[in-house]
């Protein structure tokens, strides 16, 4: 059937219908279980719920898909070395409140540099211990990050009392959050260029090959010559970097550094990354899937809250939706 | 090409021992591998290849004896250190990883870039050389576009030797590159390096214990046999009858020491 319609496509010279049904395999292949359940979704919500498609609901998705969508891509880089980021939802806690100390202690534009900075060195510094664990002292990912979530929760907890920061300056919600350049948000701009160098990273540069290939195998890549440990490193380092930026982001967002910010992230991101086709025995699946999961999940959670869903029933849902998941791209890739 | 002296050796081993605790896996052994020449190790299992091979690659190191390359004596300090120096071992199950496509394990850290200090991946220009590379090799993969894990062994294995080829390996150590392998996938690896054989001074060392399988693409085979090489002789001067007599010997020689 397949070569029929790419010989009519010849005959009359336009191919058209062929080259959507090799971009529908393509996107399909690349992003598992994701393509069906996106239209699944997006066709009930529009039904059921009359805002789903509006204007304005779409920019709020928008908006809100950009903190997620950097936490997806951070977990999305070490899922494809073949491990995954528990500690993403404490890591962000702790950007937040060093974010807010500083931003408190040092008023002024030269307090949010300061603080941002501060945000994005607290990330880094989550992920480079991640980092350091598991490709030097070769503990599992699972173990490393989970208790790195422990800790780093419980100094959040410590340094706050538990008690969210507040009166954080105007200027810093006023610039990260509802400030725009040229007309386009700030968030926006920065998952842009988010999203640029991941790109970059991943698709044109050493590194991410060397991602891919640690994940795939790591013996094979390792007599390769590939420095696998380092690659290793690189990516938890990278994934905190990158959570940094989201919990600065986010900080500035809700106006408040919280001590319990992101708790559900670690799980979500995982199920965001593998319905978006990252596999979870690594080495598989693309930035793009990524970036796609995460705007499904956001999408589901806008589309369920419009629907008058409650949040207890909308956890188990994404609870079931990565089994779920994980099942499928069990056998997606097994075949 | 097949005809070689002492003088052209580009690898030779010289009362090469490797004991583990009392266990003596190698006992004196002497081997010599000419530019461009094909040498089969053949032998049982626990008969000492495997421990040869790993002294070879820098692995192991003899317990006496010495290694020369190009007749300069060295000491293998490391796999890296052997790899330097232009040995190249080519693993059965682990040479490739399997999710990256073809050309992207050819050129795996050793990738060709552009643009200055950015080193940007030119993945046009490793397609086109992995191409025509693999081409010139005679290895016929649908496109280098696609996944390892599509490929049968037998293409797997004849990616592997062409990107070993690739780096520039002057000694390649193939171990059991025909094991578990029907026989047109065997076939397939033999094509390779028999092509390997006309168009390039690059040696091999072939480690099996089929020795049907090997005996056509081969220079010269040594029999190793309870950690000694037993039997030195270029491939046109025995016959796949005298290997199996010799074999059988042993085998029968050994079982009435067992028996008494």
């Amino acid at each position: 059937m397949n070569t029929m319609a790419e010989t009519r496509g010849r005959e009359t010279g336009d191919g058209g219908g062929n080259a959507v049904l090799d971009a529908a395999r393509i996107i399909f292949t690349k992003t598992g279980a994701l393509l069906p359940l996106f239209v699944i979704m997006a066709i009930y919500f529009s039904v059921a719920s009359e805002h789903f498609l509006s204007g304005r609901n779409m920019s709020t998705i928008a908006t809100q898909s950009v903190y997620f969508t950097l936490v997806v891509i951070a977990q999305a880089i070490v899922m494809i070395t073949g491990g995954f980021d528990l500690s993403v939802g404490a890591a962000l806690a702790l950007t937040s409140i060093t974010t807010s100390s500083v931003i408190v202690a040092v008023p002024g534009a030269g307090g949010i540099v300061l603080a941002t900075g501060a945000g994005m060195l607290t990330g880094a510094s989550v992920g480079a211990a991640n980092g350091l664990l598991i490709s030097q002292f070769r503990v599992s990912p699972l173990i490393v990050t989970l208790g790195m979530a422990s800790v780093v929760s419980g100094l959040a907890l410590i340094i706050t009392g538990g008690v969210p920061i507040f009166n954080l300056p105007q200027l810093f919600k006023e610039t990260l959050y509802t400030g725009d350049l040229a007309g386009v948000p700030v968030p926006w701009l920065v998952v842009l260029l988010v999203v640029g160098i991941a790109y970059i990273a991943l698709y044109w540069h050493r590194l991410g090959r060397n991602w891919y290939a640690v994940g795939g195998n790591p013996v094979s890549a390792h007599i390769a010559g590939v420095p696998v440990k380092r690659a290793l490193f690189l990516a938890y380092l990278s994934a905190g970097v990158l959570v940094g930026i989201a919990g600065v982001m986010l900080t500035a967002r809700v106006g408040s550094g919280e001590p319990n910010l992101g708790g559900t992230f670690a799980l979500q991101s995982i199920a965001a990354a593998v319905l978006g086709g990252i596999s979870l025995r690594g080495g598989q699946g693309s930035l793009w899937g990524a970036i796609l999961g995460a705007i499904f999940l956001v999408l589901l959670q806008n589309g369920l809250d419009l629907v008058g869903v409650s949040s207890y029933l909308q956890m188990i849902i994404t609870g079931a939706l990565l089994v779920f998941a994980v099942i499928v791209d069990h056998y997606w890739h097994k075949g | 090409m097949t005809d070689t002296n002492p003088g052209t050796d580009v690898l030779r081993g010289e009362h090469l021992s490797k004991s583990f605790g009392a266990v003596r896996a190698l006992d004196d052994i002497n081997l010599r591998l000419g530019r461009g020449e094909v040498l089969a190790l053949l032998g049982d299992n626990g008969a000492g290849k495997s421990t040869l091979m790993k002294i070879l690659t820098g692995f192991h190191q003899p317990t006496s004896g010495t290694l020369h390359i190009d007749g300069e004596p060295v000491t293998l300090q490391s796999v890296m250190h052997a790899r330097s120096l232009g040995i190249e071992p080519v693993y059965q199950d682990l040479a490739l990883v399997d999710e990256l496509s073809v050309f992207r394990n050819m050129f795996l850290q050793r990738e060709i870039t552009r643009g200055g200090a950015l080193r940007i991946l030119d993945d046009r220009a490793m397609r086109r050389a992995a191409a025509s590379h693999l081409e010139r090799m005679g290895v016929n993969v649908p496109s280098v576009d696609v996944e390892i894990s599509k490929l049968s062994g037998g293409q797997r294995q004849a990616v592997a030797v062409a990107r070993a080829v690739y780096s520039d390996a002057r000694i390649l150590l193939l171990d059991e590159p025909t094991a578990a392998m029907g026989v047109r996938e065997s076939a397939l690896i033999l094509d390779v390096i028999r092509r390997l054989k006309e168009h390039s001074d690059v040696s091999v060392i072939i480690v099996a214990h089929n020795y049907a399988q090997v005996f056509d693409v081969c220079d010269r085979i040594n029999l190793v046999q309870d950690g000694r090489i037993t039997f030195d002789r270029p491939t046109r001067e025995t016959s796949i009858q005298e290997l199996t007599g010799l074999v059988v010997n042993e085998y029968r020689s050994a079982s009435e020491a067992v028996t008494g």
